[in-house]
């Protein structure tokens, strides 16, 4: 009875979505009046600690939605510039092939895409373009849905990421290795299912070589951008240092030649300017101390008193998550967007009233999305303040045991899938995976690296997604054609992450890891 | 009924409204858990339930 009343709220989010196609705001505020309700009436909060659980939960939400608000106005700024418009019509200058066309668009460009924007973008930006190009629709939507998947839980700069640091309370030191490796080994497995998706078996043959190189390069460079604290740039740099490589790399696979307009060098080089500045910022910030120090200097950090539910669970005392107002990653994409739209308006991209365009764009499309964070972020603070998440938790560890490595990516995929994001899947199940764990005396970095792999995977089969990318490429209402192919691919990507999960788990538990 | 049909026609308003709801009942909530007020922590609570009924109204 504790673990169905505990699992209560979660199934209300799954059933309302799945099932009824609610969006992520209703279904969240659903699922957070549900814990709230059940938090008073069965697991014995008192005002009190709903008072200080409303007050960590929001601390929590800002945390990531400063990076989302931030990194969703870095897109537009460069969008409204036609910058993103500009990077996507040089590429299919470089080849012919269709098979490489589907390799350096849908996946390199998707990833680079998602390592920037995120928020189902690669898609709509991509399928249209595929389809331009003389893909069937099917696979126009297909193709970039996959490509850009191994990316998400890096990308929008770095805010899944950071929502699986807030929710489990573990450094992004601790979390990044693993997380990146597991992510950096899909990203083979990505490549050629994207291959397989463009042509079949024989171009999945044929392009052994490219896909090979280019998932060395981007997932090498994601994990080690990722190593080096730089997780809010790890999948942007991915996609960036692979197309980089993917340029020259696709120029061996010319295929047949179509006339095609020049291709204007300048104009490429100012449309990536923008997120060149990102990265130097970035570097900037982490790298020379004395401006790190400086714009750390502002900090909003409240202090939490230990919590005790009627039911005996204990919350201890301690700080809640702290926020580097001027240093933290949003306000860094923030200057970057700054010093992006000075350089695009120096350059004459824009139209009059551009700015007002950007800022009002940026708002409409995040409002919906912070709600939904908002709500669930509470859920999933109260679940833990009141001991529901400890319930579960116990549940998982006493039915699932040994194989709960197993399974840890497919409760992350599960949460993807049901609320359209790796974040919030991370939200909601951050740390009922470090419970279940610490009881198994499993590496919680593992768990945790399966759970976000997972959901980040199967996140591009989110039924919001598949809308948007469906409409984009003039295929809507034939939405279930989509969800059925990537049914079978993102299958066997999360069936990937979940071996890789349990041979680690198994490696570290037998002291084999090196 | 008018009330809903209004709500449905104007989502982002809406989701605007029960954000800042939200975010600042929380900010408030703390400054009242640390001065024990009892009435104001229920009231603040309030107004974050009814940024997310709010929501809930809303297709």
């Amino acid at each position: 009875m504790h673990f169905f009343l505990a699992l209560l709220p979660i199934l209300i989010i799954l059933v309302l979505m799945v099932g009824l196609r609610w969006g992520a705001a209703r279904a969240g505020g659903a699922g957070y009046l549900s814990a709230l309700l059940l938090a008073l009436l069965y697991f014995g909060a008192d005002v009190r600690l709903l008072a200080y659980a409303h007050t960590k939960a929001t601390l929590l939400s800002l945390d990531v939605l400063l990076i989302i608000w931030a990194a969703f106005l870095l897109y537009r700024v460069a969008d409204e510039a036609g910058a993103i418009r500009t990077i996507g019509l040089a590429l299919p200058h470089l080849t012919a092939d269709r098979g490489m066309q589907a390799l350096i668009i849908g996946w390199v460009f998707a990833s680079f895409l998602q390592g920037v924007g995120g928020f189902g973008v690669p898609v709509a930006v991509i399928a249209p373009l595929l389809v331009g190009l003389g893909f069937a629709p099917l696979q126009a939507v297909v193709i970039p849905s996959i490509g850009h998947g191994w990316a998400v839980t890096f990308g929008s700069l770095g805010s899944s990421f950071q929502a699986l640091m807030a929710s489990s309370g573990l450094p992004g030191e601790m979390l990044a290795p693993d997380s990146a490796l597991f992510l950096g080994i899909s990203a083979i497995l990505v490549g050629f299912l994207v291959a397989h998706a463009a042509g079949g078996s024989r171009a999945t043959f044929r392009l052994v070589t490219p896909v090979l190189i280019l998932a060395l390069v981007m997932g090498l460079t994601q994990y080690l951008v990722a190593v080096a604290r730089l997780w809010n740039i790890a999948a942007f740099s991915g996609g960036m240092l692979g197309l980089l490589v993917g340029i020259p790399l696709a120029r061996k696979y010319k295929g047949e030649a179509e006339e095609r307009e020049a291709l204007v060098l300048k104009s490429l080089a100012i449309a990536l300017s923008g997120y060149v500045i990102l990265i130097a910022i970035t570097l900037a910030v982490q790298l020379v101390p004395g401006i790190g120090k400086f714009l750390g200097q502002v900090v909003i950090r409240l202090e939490f008193p230990e919590l005790v539910s009627a039911l005996g669970h204990l919350t201890p005392a301690g700080p809640g998550r702290s926020i580097p107002l001027f240093r933290h990653p949003g306000a860094i994409l923030t200057y970057s967007s700054i010093i992006a739209f000075l350089i695009y308006k120096k350059a004459g991209l824009y139209q009059p009233n551009a700015a007002k365009r950007i800022i009002k764009g940026t708002i409409e499309k995040v409002m919906s999305s912070s709600v939904s964070i908002a709500s669930m972020v509470a859920m999933a603070v109260i679940m833990e303040h009141v001991g529901m998440i400890e319930i579960l938790a116990q549940g998982l560890a006493n039915s699932m045991g040994m194989a709960f490595p197993l399974v840890a990516p497919w409760i992350g995929a599960l949460g993807a899938f049901m609320t359209g994001s790796n974040t919030n899947s991370n939200v909601v199940f951050g740390a009922l995976q470090v419970r279940t764990a610490e009881l198994l005396n499993y590496q919680a970095a593992l768990i945790l690296a399966g759970q976000t792999a997972g959901a980040g995977l199967a996140s591009v089969m989110a039924p919001t997604k598949i809308v948007v990318g469906a409409s984009t490429a003039g295929m809507a209402g034939r939405e279930g054609d989509v969800m059925r192919q990537l049914l079978v691919y993102t299958g066997l990507l999360v069936l990937l992450i979940s071996v890789l999960t349990m041979a680690s788990v198994l490696l570290e538990n037998n002291n084999l890891w090196w | 009924m008018t009330i809903i049909k209004w709500l449905r026609k104007n989502t982002f308003q809406v989701h605007l409204i029960a954000f800042l709801l939200m975010i600042t009942s929380s900010v408030l909530l703390y400054s009242a858990a640390e001065r024990g007020d009892i009435p104001s922590m229920w009231l603040l609570v309030g107004f974050f339930i009814t940024g997310n009924i709010l929501v809930i109204l809303v297709r």
